[in-house]
């Protein structure tokens, strides 16, 4: 699918499937697209061309009743909880409106489950949570409730953009658990969109990085992690800090910044800062090609 | 003699309900070309700390007692006009935003004027501005852009700006307070790279105030852990990561994924920090600890050496 915006190539010709049950991590930097990306996934954003394929159907296609229909079946969780939450509503109603806005039950069966789910994702007894505000919670708690909110609605598809960046760092590990648990018990496929390549490696089956609207390596999460291809991935991968002070770091910088993605460079869009670049990575932009069983990546030049 | 000391500090803000120690008995001591890492998450009181040592803890907190000594100076008691020259001058201060931190309306060239000509009045503006181009072009900013507004700056280039005001007027502290939370991957990467040549080059003394045990794995010498206003354990940095002693330190750094590390598990903590207007009794963290004992609830540990490094847990107090 292609988006455009004010002749922003946000996302360009990115090409992607996700089998039912599977956590693809979409991961990239600022200007990588990997959040239109996203939003393009529920069509919260107009694509400018392309499809997007949910269970057989064309959701670019789709319109008005359709696709509220549809979009029961997919939700997204921000990665503000405090930005997705009214101030001025209560917790369990925030959560049971989510239910009514889909008409789904009576209203005493949309609270019953409501005080389920609040109980599902950790918040007991939920007649202690139901009637608090966002403020009354901690980060970990309010995103929880986020949590709740998508889930409540038996969605087949979460997409989650940084589910637990504005969460404390000894509390991630929590939220992450009990969306694993989730995705057991719902039998959900996740999209999570991050730029922290360490809970990317934590929770998800398959990566695809992104640079500037496009993808550049995609495979399962062991292929791209430990055998890394393109040289924006080895860039990545050695920026990462590492919490041990014996560790030897070999970084890989690559030289100047992200470009703006209004005027991405011709041929490789990763060629003016890449350190292997050759004559031919400026005129030739790569396609995406299978490298390695499983495991694609856009790159002439790929680091076998 | 050390750079910056600080004995007993207690900063406490004036609140509806109580008085909250935002900063309880904090003492903490660095050696000049040594670099101290902050670490600690959501209240825990490590910004406030950072900003007590300029006197610059917004109202209505205050200062409520303690000592701060940076090279020499009183700062807690010394004039309004000492604090000022110590400012910029002696310390150098990168607070947590750059965009916040930065006047939208005002050139960087400005800034840089201002900050120059506020301590050293005599400079005329062309000699500032040739002052600032040199500090920027050693952070990698070519010296056309004196004439940019921040929000013509990407977040990694904005951050470089900021450590180049902070470095301006050649401190031999710098402070830097969540340097780089908010940038991407690599920027990260370079600012970190930066900070450490910066560190041998002018050979600065560096207090680094963070929740990312990673950056503070690569560049300190010694860390201090703050939990709900307190130090929790305070000793060397390979000796910390080798062998976390406080419960609270041992999840930390369990809740941290390692990429290097195959298989890992990661843990949390549950709960959350405690509401410091209503402390619990006793110890502080005990309602979160896995080893939470009798004495736990009801007598606050104190601070005490074992094995090289101080720690403030009643399971290494056999007194």
């Amino acid at each position: 699918m292609t988006s455009q915006k004010s002749f922003v190539h946000a996302v360009d010709d990115v090409s992607f499937s996700m089998d039912r049950g599977d956590i693809l991590g979409l991961v990239g930097e600022s200007g990588s697209g990997k959040s239109t990306t996203a939003r393009l996934c529920l069509k919260l954003i107009e694509p400018t061309s392309g499809r997007i394929i949910f269970e057989g159907v064309d959701l670019a296609k789709l319109r008005g009743e359709e696709l509220r229909g549809f979009r029961r079946n997919i939700q997204l969780i921000f990665q503000d909880p405090t930005a997705s939450l009214s101030p001025r509503i209560r917790i369990g109603e925030a959560i049971r409106h989510a239910l009514s806005f889909q008409n789904v039950g009576t209203a005493s069966e949309q609270v019953e489950r409501t005080r389920v789910m609040l109980e599902r994702v950790g918040l007991k007894p939920w007649s202690s949570f139901y009637d608090r505000y966002p403020h009354q919670l901690s980060g970990g708690q309010r995103q929880r409730v986020v949590i709740a909110r998508a889930l409540v609605l038996n969605p087949k598809f979460v997409v989650a953009d940084e589910p637990i960046a504005m969460v404390d760092v000894s509390v991630r590990a929590q939220i992450l658990e009990l969306m694993l648990e989730l995705k057991k018990e719902f039998d959900l496929t996740y999209l999570f969109i991050t730029h922290d390549l360490a809970m990317a490696n934590y929770v998800c089956r398959t990566i695809a990085i992104m640079y500037l609207g496009k993808i550049v390596e995609i495979g399962p999460k062991e292929e791209v992690f430990e055998k890394p291809l393109h040289p924006y991935t080895l860039a990545l991968l050695s920026s990462i800090p590492v919490p041990d002070p014996k560790a030897k770091l070999e970084r890989i910088i690559p030289k100047g910044e992200i470009p703006s993605p209004i005027n991405p460079p011709k041929g490789c869009r990763f060629h003016p800062r890449c350190p292997y670049a050759q004559t031919t990575c400026s005129e030739q932009e790569p396609e995406l090609e299978q490298i390695a069983p499983n495991h694609r990546a856009a790159c002439a030049y790929p680091r076998t | 003699m050390p750079l910056l000391d600080v004995q007993s500090l207690v900063v406490e803000y004036h609140a509806l309900k109580a008085d909250v120690k935002a900063v309880d008995r904090v003492s903490i001591s660095v050696e000049k070309g040594h670099t101290l890492g902050l670490v600690g998450e959501s209240g825990c009181g490590k910004s406030t700390l950072g900003l007590s040592t300029l006197r610059l803890v917004p109202p209505p907190g205050r200062i409520a007692s303690g000592r701060i000594t940076l090279d020499g100076i009183d700062v807690v008691n010394c004039s309004e006009e000492e604090i000022r020259r110590v400012r910029g001058k002696r310390v150098g201060y990168i607070f947590q935003d750059p965009m916040t931190s930065l006047n939208p309306v005002k050139k960087i060239g400005a800034h840089f004027v201002e900050m120059i000509r506020t301590h050293e009045p005599e400079v005329a503006e062309a000699d500032a501005l040739k002052r600032a181009t040199k500090v920027l072009g050693r952070l990698g900013i070519l010296s056309e852009r004196i004439n940019d507004f921040p929000h013509q700056f990407s977040g990694g280039m904005r951050q470089r700006v900021m450590i180049g005001l902070a470095l301006a007027l050649g401190p031999d502290l710098l402070i830097a307070d969540e340097p780089t939370t908010s940038l991407d991957v690599i920027v990260e990467a370079q600012i970190i790279e930066l900070l450490k040549e910066l560190k041998e080059s002018l050979r600065l003394t560096l207090v680094l105030i963070t929740h990312n045990i990673g950056i503070v794995a690569e560049t300190a010498d010694q860390v201090a852990v703050m939990y709900a206003g307190r130090i929790a354990e305070l000793g060397e940095t390979d000796g910390i990561f080798a062998e976390p002693m406080h419960p609270y330190t041992q999840a930390l750094l369990n809740s941290v994924p390692n990429i290097t590390k195959k298989g890992q598990v990661l843990s949390w903590i549950p709960g959350a920090p405690p509401d410091l207007a209503e402390p619990p009794p006793g110890c502080l963290f005990h309602p979160r600890c896995p080893h939470a004992f009798d004495r736990c609830k009801k007598e606050e540990p104190q601070l005490l050496k074992h094995n090289g490094t101080e720690v403030a847990c009643h399971l290494y107090d056999k007194r």
